[in-house]
Formats: C-alpha cells, structure tokens, sequence
C-alpha cells in the first residue's frame, strides 16, 4: 500500500512538475504589474535640455536661490535626479582639464583651454568654444558658437543660435533657435526652425532660376528606392514623400513637406526641405548624408547616424 | 468504410499541413522580432500639418468607465482646433447619456451621438452612423475602457501623413494584468500577439491587423468602400482586408501603447473570444476568396491574409483532428502513412511545433523586459483549450449566420473597473 501511494505522489509531482515554476509566479506574483506606459507621453524635440533645467530650476528654488546670474563661485549641493555637487562659476577661467561635476557658468564663457566635462556643462549666456572639447551634455542660454572640435555625448541645447565652424560630434539630440554648419558634423536627430550649411540663397529663397521649373503637387509613397534632382531645371514639391529605400536628392529640389524612408536619405547641392516658419521633417531608418548647401526647416532624424559635410 | 477511413486520414495530412504552415509562420515572426530588420514607425515625423481628426468612442452602458477615457481625451496634446471627441451612446440605460451630456456643455469639441429607438445596436452600426457626421479627416478609435496617453492621437495621426496608409494600429496593454490567473495569461498573450506579431507583419510587409480600438483610419476612404457591413461582428477585420484589397496599407505602432481593462471573468472572456471568432470567421467566409484573387496583393500578402482569415478557423479544425484521431484509434487505422520520415516529422512537430506559439510570447516578454511572465507559459497550455471550445463555437455561430442570413447582435464585454 505505501508503494503504491508513493507511486501515485510521484505520479502527481511529476504530472504538476512543468507548472511548478507557474504555480511559484502565481503565488509570489513578482511580475504581476501592468507593462509600464508613460501617460504622460509627447513628442518633444526639446525634451533634454528641457528636463534638465527643470531640475535644476527646481533645485535652485529649494534652496531658494532665485538669481543664477547673482551666484558667486561656489561648489553646491543640488537635488537634481539625485543630489550631486554642481560648480558655480561667473566668467572665471576655468583650471582644471577634467571636470567631473556639473558646470554652471552664470554668464558669457569662452573656452580656451581643451576640457574634458563628465557632467553636464550649463551656461547661462553666450559659449564660445576655442579650444577642443569633450562634454556630456552642453545647455546654453545665449547663443552658442564653435570654433574648435568639440564632442558631445548626449545633448545639445542652445536656446540661441548654433553655429558650428569646426568639426563636431553633437551626440545624440541637437536643439537650438537655428543652427548653421560650416564644417564636418555629426548628431543623430536636431531640431531648429532653421538648420542650414550654407548662406547661399536656395530654391525656397530664389525661385526665379533659370529653366523650366517641375511643380509636383501632392504627396506620395514609393516602394523601392527614388532619386529626385533634374539637371534641366528645379524641381518643387509641394506634399511630402515616403520610400521604403533610398532616398537621394540632388540640385535644385524644394520639398515643402517631410521625407521619410526605411532605408537612408542623401540630401546635397542646394535641397531644401519645409517651408520657412513650419515644421518638417526629415525621417531616415539609416544615415542621413548631407552634403553642400542645403537647408531643412524643422527636424532631422536617423535610427543611426546624421552626416553632415557643407 | 474504406472510404471514411480514406477521407478521415486525408483530412488528418491536410490538418498537419495547416498547422505545419502556422508552425513556420510562428517562427518566421519570432526570429524576424529578435534579430531582423525593424521597420520604423512614423513617429518621429513632426510635422506642423497635422490631418483633422475625430475620435470615436462607441459606448454601451459604459457609466463606470466613461469619465476615465473622457478625462484622458480632453489632456491629449493634439491642436484642439484640429480635433472633435465623440463618444457614440449606443442604446445605453445606465448614466452613460447624462455623463456625455455633462462633458459636451464643458467641453465644446466632444459632441455626443445618442442611439435610441430603432437605431439597430452594435459597434459596426454606431461607427456608420458616427462616420456621417464627423468631421476630420482622420478617424481614430478607442473601445471606452481604454486609457490613452497625452501624446498618442499624434503618433497615430501622423501616420497617414504617408498617402499609401490606410489604417494604423497602436499596442493594447492589460492594466489589470495581475488581477487574476486569467488576467496575466490574457496579458502575456496580447504581448505576443502585439510586440512579436504584429510587429513582425509590419516589418514584412505583410498585412498587420487594424484591431478596431487605438487605431484610426481615413474617412474618405471607409466611406467610399461603403463604410462597416452591418452583419459583420469584427468591422476592424474586415477594414483591414478592405483596404489592402483597395491598394493601402496597415501601419503598425508598437510604440503607441494603450492600457485597456482585460476580462477578469472565465464566462465574460468565453462570450467576448466566441465573438471574435463568430466576426473574424464571417470577415473569412467574405474575403477568402477575394484574398486569394486580388492582384493588389503580393504572393506573401496573400499567404500571410489567408493565414490571418484562418486564425479563428484552426481551433475548429484542430477539433476535428482529435475527434478524427480518436475514430482512427477506435477503427485501429492510427498508421496514416507508412514512412518513417512522417513519424520523423510527427517528432518534429511535438517538440518544435508545439513550442512555437509559447517561443513567440516568451521573445515578447524578453523585448518587454518583464522575464518573470515567462514562468506562466506552461499555463498557456490551458488557455489553449479554452480558446479551441470558444473560438469553434464562434466558427459555427459565423457558419449559421452564412446559411441562415440571421441579424447578428452585438455582445458588449462586461467592464470590471470600480467608479
């Protein structure tokens, strides 16, 4: 009797064995919660730089400081996401070569030396850069020029304008009132009203150019691969155009609407995507490649990487 | 007998066949998820030109969840000079009315539709009528117990930004996930279905399924395929098929996720499962054949559409493979066919074959991040069973409705959420 009621034990334990693992999760429920969705979800090109002065915003009024600009040089203890010592500097020098807390410049700075900033670099009015630098993340009140290499790992914010005349790596996400680039620079999404390479009037500034002029009007979506730029004469699209592959635009084309392709997009010699004072896009799942003047009107953004060669 | 014998072996290789096509079908999409090509959503198109857009909101006795989805909806950050909300009061006798009509004097773009008297009742009946009097461009859909995030009728407006899309379809996520046993199994399933699924038929190019909630289409363009069949229970089905019979497409969210409030009740989930299968089943008696005829679709559309329309028919097949094995078994005929390398397939399917769906729901929750729910997919074994009973009844509700031409009635599901 005991073997057999071994037997049908064994029999049941074993019978339930596959679900063990199943019955533990129903019992402790580690993962029983909803898959998280932010309710709060928009769309910000700004979201960065925005987020981030929010905190500090935030930690300054705690400590129920109100003027930036009135700071005197100081190393303080913030709560940004967590509390952290940020350097407080006027227009000082900056000495040291490695700077591993965040930076708050309350006025003007002009680099000069090379620095390497492991936290984020904050500057409460114009930025000069000089001299070759490193930077995690770089907000700007002001106006934002520069003149040496610089390279971002996160986040570009310049409430002003960005003008870059020597070779930059932006990181991941560029914000600014307009951006001009005059050398070699790299980002993967950037939005201005403006973002231009060159300050030669293009086909949105100079419409009566020589030769017959293609008007497309509407929008539409291609399959495979599109090449669009007529030798002859300027070619304007009013709509938008979608691909699923390669996009190449050359010459004398006005997109008024977006470009967006699941493949890479090539846009050179005097392209102009949007309209002045609207938003458009330029949406690629590979690299987008810019080379010449060319002048967008909104946002550019790859999944992999923004070329971009005036 | 030789005969029956015959038919029923023929019809045991023709149900392994079936299944065996599902089989790749499931895999294909699982390694397409993991290590394949994304294709990229239009979310990230910002654009000042955005279409105008009404949200419809069909409401049966929805009282306790309707203030929820309103509230969201009055946040959302779309322009409201482009956007109307109009929750569609289909023969409600709770509070619904009055709460409609509270918010409409508060808020002056959500504009009410009340259906009373001989109105017939029903989703695809309220969107018809709702279709004549909205204004947008772009209509966008939300079952009442679905919580939509501030920024998500952009993401799905912008869609059709692209002139090829037709429809666009978003992500629905259980918020009551870890209410019960049958709860967590309905979440890990719509993982599955949603994040693997869906996601791997929009980077196919192949057809993703407009889901009738947190998704939109034209008006335009319903309208002049002569708007939902009133006899047809699943109207986001038959859209689907609509519009890539016409030349358009699906687009497929992921990132637009939506909680919506999953059955908690056995008997609510049998009603609501029967009723899908009975609509997706009707939408097949319909469209299989223009499916397989259409010059509008590709060799692999076709495949993947005849596959989707089958969906609800499977687990009616798979009901008669078993009573077909057991008449086999019973007439000692279990030798369909004498060759090893059939028994080697046999092998093949049992430990492969079997796995598929539960690999396919497994790589969702990785990609979800949430690898404990993995621990539950031997549970899934039993919500099998409850789907080939439910989803076969609906097969035979679908089939009397093709004989007998019989009116069909909505069933709305039972909401659980406290006021």
């Amino acid at each position: 009797m005991p073997k057999v009621l071994l037997l049908i034990i064994a029999f049941i334990f074993l019978l339930l064995l596959p679900f063990l693992p199943s019955i533990l999760e129903i019992i402790f429920k580690r993962d029983k919660d909803p898959i998280p969705i932010d309710q709060h979800r928009t769309k910000e090109p700004d979201y960065f730089g925005k987020s981030f002065i929010k905190l500090l915003t935030k930690a300054f009024e705690d400590l129920n400081i109100q003027n930036i600009s009135k700071l005197q040089l100081a190393y303080i203890q913030l709560k940004l996401k967590r509390e952290e010592w940020v350097g407080v500097l006027n227009s000082e020098d900056l000495l040291e070569t490695n700077v591993h807390t965040s930076i708050i410049f309350t006025q003007d700075a002009v680099f000069n030396h090379s620095h390497t900033f492991r936290r984020e670099l904050v500057v409460f009015g114009n930025a000069v850069f000089l001299s070759e630098c490193v930077l995690r993340s770089l907000y700007v009140k002001g106006d934002c020029f520069v003149e040496a290499p610089l390279s971002v790992v996160r986040w570009v914010h310049v409430e002003g304008n960005l003008i870059i005349k020597s070779k930059a790596d932006l990181g991941v996400s560029v914000y600014a009132l307009e951006v001009k680039i005059r050398d070699r620079t790299t980002f993967k999404r950037a939005y201005a009203k403006k973002i231009d390479t060159s300050d030669k009037p293009l086909l949105d500034k100079n419409p009566t150019q020589e030769g017959r002029t293609i008007n497309i009007n509407g929008s539409f979506s291609v399959k495979g691969s599109i090449t669009i730029g007529d030798k002859e004469g300027p070619v304007v699209i009013d709509g938008d155009l979608f691909s699923d592959g390669d996009v190449q635009i050359e010459g004398n084309v006005w997109i008024k609407g977006n470009v967006f392709s699941q493949s890479s997009i090539t846009l050179k010699n005097g392209v102009v995507i949007g309209i002045e004072g609207k938003v458009k896009s330029a949406v690629a799942r590979g690299k987008i490649f810019i080379k010449g003047p060319v002048r967008i009107y909104g946002y550019l953004h790859s999944e992999k990487l923004v070329e971009v060669i005036p | 007998m030789g005969v029956l014998i015959f038919l029923l072996k023929a019809y045991m290789i023709l149900l392994m066949f079936i299944l065996l096509m599902y089989l790749i079908r499931h895999y294909f999409f699982t390694l397409n998820r993991a290590f394949g090509k994304q294709r990229l959503y239009y979310q990230d198109v910002l654009d000042e030109d955005l279409p105008t857009v009404s949200v419809l909101v069909p409401m049966h006795n929805e009282e306790k969840v309707a203030r929820y989805i309103l509230d969201l909806l009055v946040e959302a950050d779309y322009p409201k000079e482009k956007l109307e909300i109009i929750p569609i009061n289909d023969h409600s006798t709770d509070r619904t009315k009055e709460i409609l009509d509270e918010y409409a004097q508060k808020y002056p773009f959500i504009k009410p539709l009340h259906r009373y008297g001989d109105l017939p009742r029903g989703k695809q009946n309220g969107l018809n009528d709702a279709l004549k009097i909205a204004k947008g461009e772009v209509i966008i859909v939300y079952d009442a117990d679905y919580l939509p995030p501030k920024g998500q009728i952009r993401t799905l407006a912008v869609a059709f930004k692209d002139p090829q899309v037709g429809a666009v379809m978003g992500r629905v996520v259980p918020i009551n996930a870890g209410k019960n046993l049958l709860t967590r199994l309905l979440d890990i399933e719509r993982t599955g279905g949603y994040q693997v699924d869906q996601q791997a038929r929009y980077n196919l190019g192949l057809i993703p399924q407009y889901g009738g909630t947190v998704g939109g289409f034209r008006k335009d363009i319903v309208i002049k395929l002569g708007g939902f069949d009133a006899k047809i229970l699943a109207e986001d089905t038959e859209l689907t098929y609509k519009l890539y019979l016409n030349g358009y497409k699906v687009a497929y969210a992921n990132i637009a996720e939506c909680y919506e409030e999953a059955p908690e009740d056995w008997n609510v989930r049998a009603r609501q499962l029967r009723r899908w299968s009975r609509g997706h089943n009707q939408v097949m008696f319909k469209y299989l054949l223009p499916t397989l005829l259409s010059k509008k679709l590709s060799f692999w559309q076709k495949v993947d559409g005849l596959l989707l329309l089958m969906i609800y028919l499977q687990p009616f097949l798979i009901s008669l493979g078993l009573i077909d094995s057991l008449i086999l078994f019973f007439l000692g005929e279990m030798q369909i066919i004498g060759s090893y390398l059939f028994l080697l397939f046999i092998f093949a399917h049992n430990s492969f074959g079997n796995f598929a769906p539960f690999f396919e729901i497994g790589t969702a929750l990785v990609l979800d991040g949430v690898k404990e729910r993995v621990f539950l997919l031997p549970l899934m074994f039993f919500e099998f069973i409850f789907n080939i009973i439910y989803a076969s009844l609906g097969f035979i509700d679908a089939l009397i409705d093709l004989i007998t031409k019989r009116t069909v009635i909505w069933q709305k599901t039972e909401r659980f959420r406290n006021a």
